[in-house]
């Protein structure tokens, strides 16, 4: 185990011409941490992922994976690297079969493979997310939650020792919400890092050790996610200041559970 | 040497006008649908035919043609928007400016034969009693109905600038280039606005291609040529930019002439290409935009 | 990603490539052996567009200026004294340098831009070379005397199996794959590990390359032709409306194309009243193409054997 976290942002600064979208973002993410990034709406949450995955390039501050400062490589160099991404609006390669989908990124990611065991290992994949019976679909045929299962298995497909989750519990119900958050504890005891990005408050008390929360562009919070989330600030942050007008016959709000 | 600079300046000035005014039309329709028609210059090839035939069969002046050649036009561009660029409106952004390059080009060639099965390849002239008149500004010589016709450029284009800015259609095509799914959420309707700012696109390619045709030949090859200068003008200038894009015209016409006369007339066009191809890459979002 | 089964298709290749290199051994016609030629050239033209285009997704529409390039270098170096086995790599060469210094910088544009710049570069080559090299290119009196198709077939054959050898290594290789991911989805493509512009630049390099040696071909069996007009914008429209016609994107795509396009141009050529209409028409067909039915012929037939397949599947 090295010294080093796994992941470092420093003073990460974006802006996207007046909108200054992540302003003088800091923290560290531990090998093995399950960290949840969370914050109201427009709060630069899936900024600062693409910022950590090489999307987007930073006006101000630097990206550390381990020693190494990776802020201007390209996503792709990150990816080899060992940096993998989901995208919050899913976006398979559409007239590609799901296979196809997770065989490009097991050939383009780390520990290149031969073709013949890159489309084994690719067909596991599916079998592991349950798509296996349609790995010749092309992927704009299948269901939202099919391709959100996808879009997880290309990125498994890379074998990250990071992986950045943008929402990936959007538009599940309980059940698959509980399936999800037993696979990515899978993928944490197999060895990765995770960073997700999350409203949903619950699973994210669940599964997440740490939280970090922002807020206009700032992080405002960053700790345990009990800790965390019974902070009036960030209470505040997502219902309001005036918590009198949300709980008007309770002299202090209720705590958090 | 200094009248030779000058005389080559206002020759581009009068050349950019219309440069200009053949871009507007492709500009409004890039602003506004997020499509490239690539046919844009037989549209104004189309114009210029207008002109041709209504000097040739009833001796109306060119300056007038525009009159009809606008409004023929317009309605040329909305039946081709209603037939072939409509399908292409729910595409994502990439795709749509990509299909409706495609069928431009496939429009392109659709035109031009058309022009040279009916009306033969070779190049037509107007030329009024007044071709030849001249202005003489000290030693430089200002041929008048080029002056005319920049002129006019500048009045359509200033009647294009209040229509937009005064008028409710012209407010929401203004609006729907800004953003459509806002546009819509107020209540604008897009289908429409779409049409008309397509067939107002090609109105104003009309009268560009009737206005050519007062100094230029017409013939059915001129549309590629006259489709190019738009781009490089549109590049230059700013998409969805009126006075943009007029500068943008100016600044090509005289670089061309300028060029024409260091590097004689055979390399011409190809400085205004090679810049079109410099801006592209260094400045795409154009070189007068803010 | 098959049209036919995979062994079906290489027998079915195996095969057309033996009867191809057969033919002018079972026809003296001139004609049969012209036709052949025309649609091997037509058919490695459009291959080569597909490749950076449809595989590639960037959609390039001046491919006539490196077909250009590969016609005039070709016939200037040959027609000095230079033997084909000189003046024809030389001339691939110089296409692919070509597709490199071109590709550089205009593949780093977004898409639709790099559209219209290829076709300003096109502009540029074809005026450039008008000015250069204004007069016909005839084949002096000594060519003439020796001149001889087979050789130009067998040329014409050996870059077309080239072309779609190199269409099927796309279809097959790692490197293909990335530049599938490419096609679709840049982003996503970065994601998963693709370097997009190293495979975007050495795709354009491929398709301008083979352009240049479709282009060698042309300018080793015209007799005599205007330099320029080997740079015209027809040729990139050729190439499109062929890829498209047969499945921009698909391996067989633009074969399908060229056996489909020629005979009709041919057909309509030889109606008096419609000689100079089959631009209108072609371009009428490429228009509806792109609106109604992207895909081609290959999606038309997957369409078939799709519903057939369904109907198997759900009887009654």
């Amino acid at each position: 185990m090295s010294a080093d976290p796994l992941l470092a942002v420093e003073e990460l600064s974006k802006a996207f011409g007046g909108l200054r979208a992540v302003i003088g973002v800091s923290f560290t993410v531990a090998e093995g941490e399950i960290l949840g990034l969370i914050g109201p709406n427009g709060s630069g949450k899936t900024t600062v992922l693409n910022l950590i995955a090489g999307a987007l390039r930073p006006e101000e501050g630097r990206v550390l994976l381990g020693a190494r400062d990776i802020t201007t490589l390209p996503a792709s160099a990150r990816t080899q690297l060992g940096i993998a991404r989901t995208f919050q609006l899913v976006r398979p390669l559409p007239t590609l079969s799901a296979l196809d989908n997770v065989l490009i990124a097991r050939l383009y990611g780390r520990d290149r493979p031969g073709h013949a065991a890159a489309r084994a290992e690719s067909l596991r994949l599916l079998e592991l997310i349950g798509l296996r019976s349609k790995a010749d679909v092309p992927a704009a045929a299948l269901t939202l939650t099919e391709r959100k299962r996808l879009e997880f298995a290309r990125a498994l497909a890379t074998h990250p020792k990071l992986l950045l989750l943008d929402e990936p519990l959007g538009g599940l119900n309980a059940t698959e919400v509980h399936s999800v958050l037993v696979l990515l504890g899978r993928v944490r005891d197999d060895g990765a890092t995770l960073v997700i990005v999350e409203h949903n408050v619950p699973a994210v008390r669940a599964i997440c050790e740490r939280v970090v929360v922002l807020n206009s562009g700032r992080l405002i919070a960053d700790g345990p996610p009990d800790d965390v989330l019974a902070r009036r600030g960030v209470i505040e942050v997502y219902l309001g200041t005036d918590l009198r007008q949300t709980w008007p016959n309770r002299s202090a709000p209720p705590a958090t559970s | 040497m200094t009248t030779i600079l000058m005389q080559n300046g206002v020759f581009g000035l009068l050349v950019g006008g219309l440069y200009g005014l053949g871009a507007v039309g492709l500009s409004l329709v890039f602003g506004v649908l997020t499509m490239l028609n690539v046919a844009h210059g037989e549209l104004i090839m189309l114009g210029g035919y207008v002109s041709v035939w209504l000097f040739v069969l009833w001796g109306v002046d060119p300056f007038l043609s525009g009159l009809v050649a606008g409004p023929l036009l317009f309605l040329v561009g909305a039946g081709l928007f209603w037939m072939l660029f409509r399908r292409l409106i729910a595409f994502r952004e990439e795709m749509k400016i990509k299909n409706s390059i495609l069928i431009g080009f496939g429009l392109a060639l659709v035109l031009q034969t058309l022009a040279i099965t009916m009306w033969e390849a070779d190049e037509r002239a107007v030329t009024p009693a007044y071709a030849g008149e001249v202005l003489r500004l000290g030693s430089v010589v200002v041929p008048l109905s080029r002056l005319a016709a920049l002129l006019l450029a500048f009045l359509v284009l200033g009647g294009l600038h209040l229509f937009l800015t005064r008028t409710r259609r012209g407010t929401a095509i203004r609006a729907t280039a800004e953003d459509e799914h806002g546009a819509a959420l107020v209540g604008i309707p897009i289908g429409r606005t779409f049409l008309t700012a397509f067939a107002l696109g090609s109105a104003l390619a009309g009268v560009a291609g009737a206005l050519v045709s007062v100094s230029d030949a017409i013939s059915p090859a001129i549309g590629l040529h006259w489709t190019l200068k738009a781009l490089i003008v549109i590049v230059l200038g700013g998409m969805g930019n009126i006075f943009g894009t007029f500068l943008g015209g100016l600044f090509l016409g005289v670089t061309e002439s300028m060029s024409g006369f260091l590097l004689g007339n055979a390399y011409r066009e190809v400085v205004g290409l090679a810049m079109f191809l410099l801006v592209l890459s260094v400045r795409p979002q154009g070189v007068f935009t803010r | 990603m098959t049209l036919v089964g995979r062994r079906a298709a290489i027998l079915l290749a195996a095969l057309a490539l033996l009867a191809l290199a057969a033919l002018p051994r079972l026809t003296a016609d001139r004609r049969i052996l012209t036709w052949a030629l025309l649609i091997l050239l037509y058919a490695a033209l459009a291959q080569s567009w597909n490749l950076l285009s449809g595989f590639g997704g960037q959609v390039n529409l001046g491919h006539a200026a490196f077909f250009g390039l590969g016609a005039v270098i070709t016939r200037t170096l040959w027609l000095n004294g230079a033997p084909l086995g000189l003046a024809l790599p030389a001339a691939v060469g110089v296409a692919a340098a070509a597709g490199f210094i071109v590709g550089a910088p205009t593949l780093r544009l977004y898409g639709p831009y790099f559209a219209i710049g290829t076709l300003a570069v096109a502009e540029i080559l074809r005026i450039t070379t008008g000015n250069l090299l204004p007069e016909v290119s005839t084949l002096p009196a000594p060519l003439l005397a020796s001149y001889e198709l087979a050789p130009r077939y067998y040329l014409a054959l050996g870059v077309a199996t080239l072309t779609v050898a190199t269409a099927w290594f796309l279809t097959r290789s790692r490197f293909g794959y990335g530049l599938a991911a490419v096609r679709e989805d840049e982003a996503v493509a970065e994601a998963s590990g693709v370097r997009t512009f190293p495979h975007k630049l050495a795709a354009f390099v491929l398709s301008s390359g083979l352009a240049g040696a479709t282009g060698a071909v042309f300018g080793f069996y015209h007799v005599s032709f205007y330099p320029q007009f080997a740079f015209s914008p027809l040729w990139t429209f050729d190439a499109l409306l062929i890829t498209f016609l047969g499945g921009v994107g698909t391996l067989w795509g633009p074969i399908l194309g060229a056996l489909f396009f020629l005979p009709l141009r041919e057909v309509l050529a030889l109606q008096p009243r419609l000689i100079e209409v089959h631009p209108l028409i072609f371009g009428i067909f490429f228009i509806l193409i792109v609106v109604a039915l992207p895909g081609g012929f290959v999606e038309a037939w997957r369409g078939v054997t799709h519903r057939q397949r369904l109907r198997e599947s759900h009887p009654a």
